[in-house]
């Protein structure tokens, strides 16, 4: 009797293993399969079913800033990834401007947001509405005006505007010292290149972020680009009123002695002559930075 | 001898939790918060000092809560229900003195668990450099007079009804005290002078746990001023203390 038990005892315990370890692996052979069969639209969307902040507050009882730390870690995977489409983006705005509702002194959640959407994702209306908001919550954090006053600056042209969110963030503790001259120079001598360039070098120095980098190492080159056909079309001028005619190709302004060389195109493109007016443009900036018009 | 009576219960229902292994639940505690602040120390943009303090005090908070609810629904249902009420109420102990020494003896094991929490979530802040504020001491304080608030809900409820009902009662005054706000609200935006009446009533009945509620600022650095806590803790203790007389007086009308 009690071989027959010591006998049933070993199989009735690999059995038991066996029927665990089968069970098991099929389960995660099933969940690996449903995880790839659901769409990937449907996992970026769940971010947008996210209720509204003002909702989401009541529902969360007194851990409002837990849930808007969760929801952040969410929201990074979308911020996180290199490429991310415009409707990840916008997904992760929103996952944002909830997440701020919850918590609204969360002053680095509108900092990241607003410059991965302005610099890295092009949505600019979503960048300066974050930071706005963020501006109004946290007055005192200098960041916020700072990208804020970027925003302006360099996306939507408006130094008057960028000129106060400057000067906003440079009276405010630990903004850096380079700020106030800087952003005078800027915004009062709005058409200089020189200034604007030498404030996205101080800020490419400033940001972490890889993408962050290429997005203003980008813009840097369109500044310069910039810069050269002022100068280009500054020589073009003093060729007019020397030999009383436009030149045919800008090469002629080398050729009869006006500059030394024609800038190299920091885009990859060339500055070409156009029109009759003696304006120069290059063949790779489709659009002039109006903000250096005078 | 009424006050060593009491004390006797109290320590008592703290030995019994003990033995119910409610201290494990710090373990539970300890992983999590080391674990969230390891697992943040890899993503560069997640500002884990932040998220490690909203964290920890998320965790107190609702750890506490939770065993505030479901030991303390259990306090008197289950020594009637296991018929061990029979051998107390034997011995010269009053009924109140039963109710007291068994809302005390949990109170001593919130306590307990309060000062080990706050032990494991100062070592963790201390490890991930986060500023460790006076205000967070403050917070934590009037989450510990929210726990005494629901114990004190609990053990109302389970002098007169069964366990689940109590559990299921005690969280729903827990979620409630989390939005008497709205009720003050709606009775500022309601014409109807009924509506107005029920709501300012419901507004000063329901506990105002959001009165209690500093862990935001806290979390942030920003300490309220010394009158407010005392004033929303003498609250918490009022509301607490009108709970156990009313659970006294069911007590002491009940037939066993």
């Amino acid at each position: 009797m009690i071989l027959c038990a010591r006998r049933a005892r070993v199989p009735v315990g690999f059995l038991t293993a066996a029927l665990v370890f089968a069970i098991g692996g099929a389960m995660i052979a099933v969940l690996l399969e449903v995880d790839r069969q659901r769409p990937a639209a449907v996992r970026a969307a769940e971010l947008s079913y996210l209720p509204k902040g003002e909702y989401l507050k009541v529902a969360v009882l007194g851990y409002r800033q837990l849930a808007a730390d969760l929801i952040w870690i969410k929201a990074l995977q979308y911020f996180g990834v290199r490429t991310q489409t415009a409707a990840g983006y916008r997904w992760a705005y929103h996952a944002v401007d909830v997440l701020t509702d919850l918590d609204p002194k969360f002053a680095f959640a509108y900092q990241v947001a607003g410059t991965i959407l302005s610099v890295a994702a092009g949505q600019i209306q979503e960048s300066v509405a974050i930071l706005t908001k963020g501006v109004r919550h946290n007055p005192e954090v200098w960041e916020l005006s700072f990208f804020l006053g970027y925003d302006y600056f360099f996306e939507l042209h408006d130094p008057v505007a960028a000129a106060k969110y400057f000067r906003l963030a440079s009276m405010l503790p630990g903004s850096p010292e380079y700020l106030p001259k800087l952003a005078a120079r800027m915004t009062v001598e709005a058409g200089d290149p020189d200034a604007a360039l030498e404030f996205l070098q101080r800020l490419y120095q400033q940001v972490q972020d890889e993408r962050l980098r290429e997005g203003l190492a980008h813009r840097m080159k369109e500044v310069i680009a910039e810069r050269d056909i002022q100068f280009l079309e500054e020589a073009v001028r003093r060729y007019k009123a020397r030999y009383k005619t436009l030149p045919r190709r800008l090469e002629d302004l080398v050729t009869r002695g006006i500059i030394l060389r024609i800038p190299e195109e920091p885009l990859g493109g060339v500055y070409e002559l156009r029109g009759p007016e003696g304006t120069v443009a290059s063949t790779t900036l489709r659009e002039r930075l109006k903000v250096y018009r005078h | 001898m009424t006050v060593w009576c009491i004390l006797v219960i109290a320590f008592n229902t703290f030995r019994e939790n003990l033995r119910d292994r409610i201290l494990y639940n710090l373990l539970f505690f300890a992983l999590l918060l080391i674990g969230v602040s390891v697992l943040l120390g890899d993503l560069t943009i997640a500002e884990q000092k932040k998220i490690v303090t909203d964290m920890g005090l998320g965790a107190i908070n609702l750890v506490g809560v939770i065993i505030a609810v479901f030991v303390g629904i259990g306090l008197v249902s289950k020594e009637i229900e296991r018929r061990t009420v029979y051998t107390i109420m034997a011995r010269p102990i009053s009924r109140p003195q039963f109710i007291l020494g068994k809302y005390l003896g949990l109170a001593l094991t919130l306590t307990v668990n309060a000062v080990i929490m706050l032990g494991v979530f100062l070592a963790t802040l201390w490890m991930d450099q986060a500023p460790i504020h006076g205000a967070l001491f403050q917070a934590i304080q009037l989450i510990y007079v929210e726990w005494l608030v629901v114990t004190a809900l609990a053990l109302f409820f389970s002098t007169f009804s069964s366990s689940t009902l109590s559990a299921i009662m005690t969280l729903s005054f827990y979620v409630i005290g989390h939005l008497t706000e709205d009720f003050k609200g709606i009775a500022q935006k309601s014409h109807s002078e009924a509506v107005k009446a029920v709501m300012n009533g419901l507004y000063y009945l329901c506990p105002n746990l959001e009165v209690l509620n500093v862990k935001g600022q806290a979390a942030m650095g920003q300490a309220v001023l010394p009158s407010y806590q005392a004033l929303a803790s003498l609250y918490g203790l009022l509301y607490a203390a009108l709970l156990i007389t009313a659970a006294c007086v069911v007590f002491q009308r009940r037939d066993f």
